[in-house]
């Protein structure tokens, strides 16, 4: 059996569940960060129930996040051996630093963040969460940086056989990460903009009694989805012409790429202008009464998901057949693993994932749906709960 | 430099072992532990504070790994793949599991605490698999490519090590909950203390002994010595769990210390005769440095973090005390 259909296919599906998971979770800590700020400079009840709730929701999706990244890291070395042997040296670096700093940083800090709760100094709680912040945008930045040195291997060198580092500060002014990035963090933005958006106008179409909490937490969705669309917008049409530079052919008659790229570009507009008439009708809280609207907001959570799939597909398919671009293919970065082997933990991942994604969604849905009075009801119980 | 970064590869599992070891321990025994939710919830809420924290040094282990020595991590990872496989599973369902159980007040929560139990398991097996494959060196041939052979890895000599792992993380689990458990399940670890202390005896001696066949270093014969300090410091140190604690933990990190040295300079070895020395593993010196000067500082703070969050909640659960997990 050939192993490497199935080592990407394997590789393919960790990336996808772990996109899916990270990509709210930086939307989501942003939106919590920005209420915790107001509701310490400000102080008001109303503002640090919505930390509460909206932060429960993080810390649900954050967890397989945390999983699944951990399996992508251990594939590297697990099926795609000769990249560490080949670019490892320029590669590895900013992997590494990428789990050192953010990775390992962000849990740190947000364990703090979920036992501090109530008994630190609110300016301290504050700040970690910024630094929890901070980290998973670092992350971002530090793995759009490994990526970027795929699709387009900059400030290295060809040294007997294997890529050496030149310049370590080319990685991060690769045409591949100006405008990949920004557009990556706008795609987050959108997910969180749409997720509390969505759950807010749920808790409208049930004639929700919790009128002031859901009407601030849905301004604040429809703003963040507003700013998410136009930075996704703007900065996957400014990758066109990067693209252009050092990849020339990759929009050039392939349907692979071709049609997951068109629809990501249409859902791009559709959100962008949902966003948009979304923000007008904040004006005198019309939102709020327009039904119609509301409906279409439930099952709109889904949809950044979908055209981040489409756009991880546009990405990747389009770099093939190269795992490092124009220097290593993927067929010879293969580990020498048998393709049984490889089936084996192929099909036990999937199953494991999709069994824990589904859990965590319907977690995710039943806390959503509860809303923020009963889960205050919850340190009533004989145990307390954190976030 | 290279030998450097070798230590701190060394540093971040040994750390890595010394802390998340508890937290499989308490995982495999919750259900023998407290029976009722409620109890159940506090046991997992003595090593909340920590879980996370505790579980990413694994992470950043395997980034230095990565980072540092990336003729390495392929033929290791690759060489044992299906035990990385059944490690990965375990560490996923354990730490999703632990996460996630207690999310949601009216669930039912039997599922995830089986999840937890067996995760723990799988992980803790697998984790002796692994490195007791590697005390005696991976199956991989002359060229250092893995042999298809699935059951070489699952050799007596690295089931011995699975079964000792088990022992091993439920003895620090439970010393550990001496220290911050629940004043209720007391009388209950003491009991379970002494019935895996036994157990984690018989295996430090069988693998030791049997282990010296193979042959070995000055310095893993000191690490051996340790990890026996370490282990008479916990079998007389009971009654004063806050000086057993760190002995356990210490002899936790002592299996991984001592893979690290066993043969060093060969940093992995195969039993067809394939060797690999750490200066071939090691990436480029300036690339090193680069990932020095994002590491050091890194590792600074989170040590002082971890520190902090330790002496925070250094006392037992009680009421009082915030659950989440």
């Amino acid at each position: 059996m050939d192993p490497l259909p199935i080592a990407r296919l394997q590789f393919a599906t960790t990336t996808t569940f772990h996109f899916l998971f990270v990509l709210l979770t930086l939307g989501l800590v942003t939106m919590v960060a920005i209420m915790q700020t107001r509701a310490t400079l400000r102080g008001g009840e109303q503002l640090h129930r919505m930390t509460a709730f909206w932060g429960r929701l993080y810390v649900v999706n954050y967890a397989l996040g945390i999983v699944t990244g951990i399996v992508m890291e251990f594939q590297f070395g697990m099926t795609w051996t000769e990249l560490s042997a080949f670019a490892g040296d320029v590669f590895g670096a900013p992997l590494a630093i990428e789990t050192l700093v953010a990775f390992f940083l962000e849990s740190t800090f947000l364990g703090v963040w979920i036992f501090g709760r109530g008994r630190m100094n609110k300016w301290l709680h504050l700040a970690v969460l910024w630094l929890v912040t901070l980290t998973a945008y670092a992350s971002a930045l530090f793995i759009m940086v490994a990526n970027s040195f795929l699709q387009n291997p900059v400030g290295s060198r060809m040294e007997n056989g294997v890529l050496r580092l030149d310049d370590f500060g080319a990685l991060f002014a690769n045409p591949a990460l100006v405008a990949s990035l920004p557009h990556v963090i706008g795609a987050a933005l959108l997910t969180g903009g749409f997720f509390v958006t969505g759950v807010s106008a749920y808790h409208f179409l049930k004639r929700t009694s919790e009128i002031d909490f859901f009407r601030r937490s849905l301004r604040i969705g429809v703003v963040t989805s507003l700013i998410g669309s136009v930075l996704v917008v703007q900065a996957g049409f400014a990758q066109f012409a990067e693209v252009a530079g050092y990849q020339p052919d990759k929009f050039k008659g392939s349907v692979a790429v071709g049609l997951p790229l068109g629809m990501m570009i249409n859902i791009g507009f559709f959100a962008f202008f949902a966003a948009l008439v979304g923000t007008l009708l904040l004006f005198r809280d019309r939102l709020l009464r327009a039904r119609p609207v509301l409906i279409l907001m439930v099952p709109g959570i889904a949809v950044p998901f979908i055209a981040a799939i489409l756009g991880w597909l546009v990405r990747e398919i389009g770099r093939q057949p190269w795992l490092v671009w124009g220097k290593l293919r993927t067929a010879d970065a293969v580990a020498d693993v048998s393709g049984g082997q490889i089936l084996f933990s192929f099909i036990a991942f999937t199953l494991l994932f999709a069994v824990l994604a589904v859990a965590d969604w319907v977690l995710l849905a039943r806390i959503a749906k509860r809303g923020p009075a009963v889960a205050a009801a919850e340190t009533e119980l004989p145990v307390l709960s954190g976030v | 430099m290279v030998t450097i970064w070798w230590g701190v590869l060394g540093l971040l599992l040994g750390g890595y072992f010394a802390l998340a070891g508890y937290d499989y321990g308490v995982g495999m025994l919750l259900p023998a532990l407290s029976r009722d939710e409620a109890g159940q919830r506090r046991v997992l809420g003595a090593v909340g504070p920590f879980f996370l924290a505790n579980e990413v040094w694994l992470v950043a282990a395997v980034g230095v790994l990565f980072g540092a020595f990336p003729h390495l991590e392929g033929r290791v990872f690759a060489g044992a793949y299906v035990l990385i496989v059944l490690l990965l599973l375990g560490l996923v369902t354990f730490t999703a599991a632990v996460q996630l159980r207690s999310r949601h007040p009216e669930g039912n929560r039997r599922g995830w605490t089986f999840a937890i139990t067996a995760g723990a398991l799988v992980t803790a097996v697998s984790w002796g698999l692994f490195l007791g494959n590697l005390v005696r060196g991976l199956p991989l041939d002359a060229q250092g490519r893995p042999v298809d052979d699935v059951l070489a890895l699952f050799n007596p000599y690295a089931v011995l090590w699975g079964l000792g792992f088990v022992a091993l993380f439920c003895l620090q689990g439970l010393v550990f909950l001496a220290v911050r458990g629940p004043a209720e399940i007391a009388g209950r670890v003491r009991r379970l203390t002494r019935s895996f202390l036994l157990p984690v005896g018989v295996f430090l001696v069988t693998a030791t002994v049997w282990g010296a066949f193979s042959g070995g270093s000055w310095a893993a014969l000191a690490v051996v010595a340790v990890a026996f300090a370490a282990y008479l410091t916990v079998l007389f140190g009971l009654r004063r769990p806050r000086l057993a604690l760190p002995a356990i933990m210490l002899l936790s990190a002592c299996p991984a210390l001592l893979v690290g040295v066993l043969r060093f300079p060969v940093v992995l070895s195969s039993n067809a005769g394939y060797q690999l020395t750490v200066d071939q593993a090691a990436t480029t010196p300036d690339m090193a440095a680069v990932l020095g000067w994002f590491a050091a500082p890194t590792l600074l703070v989170l040590v002082v973090v971890q520190w902090l969050t330790w002496r925070a909640h250094r006392r037992p659960v009680d009421e009082k005390s915030l659950l989440h997990y």
